[in-house]
């Protein structure tokens, strides 16, 4: 299980993750942030990206809409005010668009805020289901108070209907595509260098 | 294609003359089938191997793969064309496929 973290800690504790992914705007982390106000800026942004690393995306629903019908797109990040509706989330399963979950947004808001919130993810749970969607459960922290353990991120969203074993799948498919050198895509990959002299 | 991708084009070519062996299967007697691919239709490869010749389905199976000097793992899914068509489909998989860049 691996989680996505938008910040670059000094130094991380061992809360139960097989590693971490940094998703940040510099260009130093593994993962790239894309944010955009509109879907003409998310293209620009987009063509302005050569390095091989997972691209995310925070924008409103027109951006989330645009972004899964873009190839370089690899994860549609969460925050408190993203909304997918029913199509964008049928459209992300077909073009193999990951839709990220976090905990972290849960702990930034309260109240009236925070039920909205839950009353959202379970409604999207619902359609990532129906449709099997690539998602991914993270705390998605912004900060070291944010960070929670892999067994808290896990039974918070399998409280809400998650498939968790998948969403392990989707996070190492993720990781896997542009880190193994031996992944090639889902059900190709490379063993090994052959010895004998078989073509 | 140089490094990661060498070799990638292996799902937009048929596969006559490749030595493959079959690692997973529905039907465990076919696991551990190797040999070099005589034939090929769209659902099947035809393995001769060194007790005579086997009809593999493709659907469902994994097969190990000695490719230009790499052992690749294949899905049977992803081939599941017929080999003339598979230039077409194949291409197409690996233009759509996040993460390969052809």
């Amino acid at each position: 299980m691996y989680d996505f973290l938008r910040f670059f800690p000094e130094n991380l504790p061992d809360l139960g993750f097989k590693s971490y992914v940094f998703m940040l705007e510099k260009p130093k982390g593994c993962g790239i942030v894309i944010r955009a106000n509109s879907p003409e800026e998310l293209r620009k942004k987009l063509r302005g990206v050569k390095r091989r690393a997972i691209v995310g995306i925070i924008g409103k629903e027109a951006v989330c809409r645009e972004a899964v019908m873009r190839r370089r797109v690899d994860v549609i990040l969460d925050w408190e005010d993203r909304e997918l509706d029913y199509a964008t989330l049928k459209l992300a399963a077909e073009k193999d668009v990951a839709i990220e979950l976090s905990l972290s947004k849960f702990l930034r808001t309260e109240g009236y805020k925070r039920m909205h919130l839950f009353e959202r993810l379970r409604q999207e749970i619902m359609v990532i289901r129906k449709f099997d969607v690539p998602f991914i459960v993270t705390t998605a922290a912004e900060n070291q108070y944010e960070l929670r353990t892999r067994k808290q991120v896990e039974t918070f969203f399998k409280f809400f209907g998650a498939e968790i074993p998948k969403a392990r799948l989707y996070a190492q498919r993720l990781v896997r595509r542009y880190f193994d050198e031996n992944y090639i895509m889902d059900g190709f990959e490379v063993e090994q260098l052959s010895n004998s002299g078989v073509v | 294609m140089r490094g990661r991708l060498q070799g990638v084009e292996l799902i937009a070519r048929d596969w006559i003359g490749l030595m493959v062996e079959v690692v997973e299967s529905p039907n465990h007697s076919e696991v551990g089938i190797k040999g070099e691919v005589v034939d090929e239709t769209q659902n099947t490869l035809k393995i001769m191997t060194e007790k005579g010749l086997k009809v593999v389905a493709k659907r469902g199976r994994t097969f190990r793969v000695w490719y230009k000097g790499k052992i690749m793992r294949i899905k049977g899914d992803l081939i599941n064309f017929r080999p003339e068509d598979r230039i077409k489909r194949g291409l197409m998989m690996l233009k759509r496929a996040k993460g390969v860049w052809i």
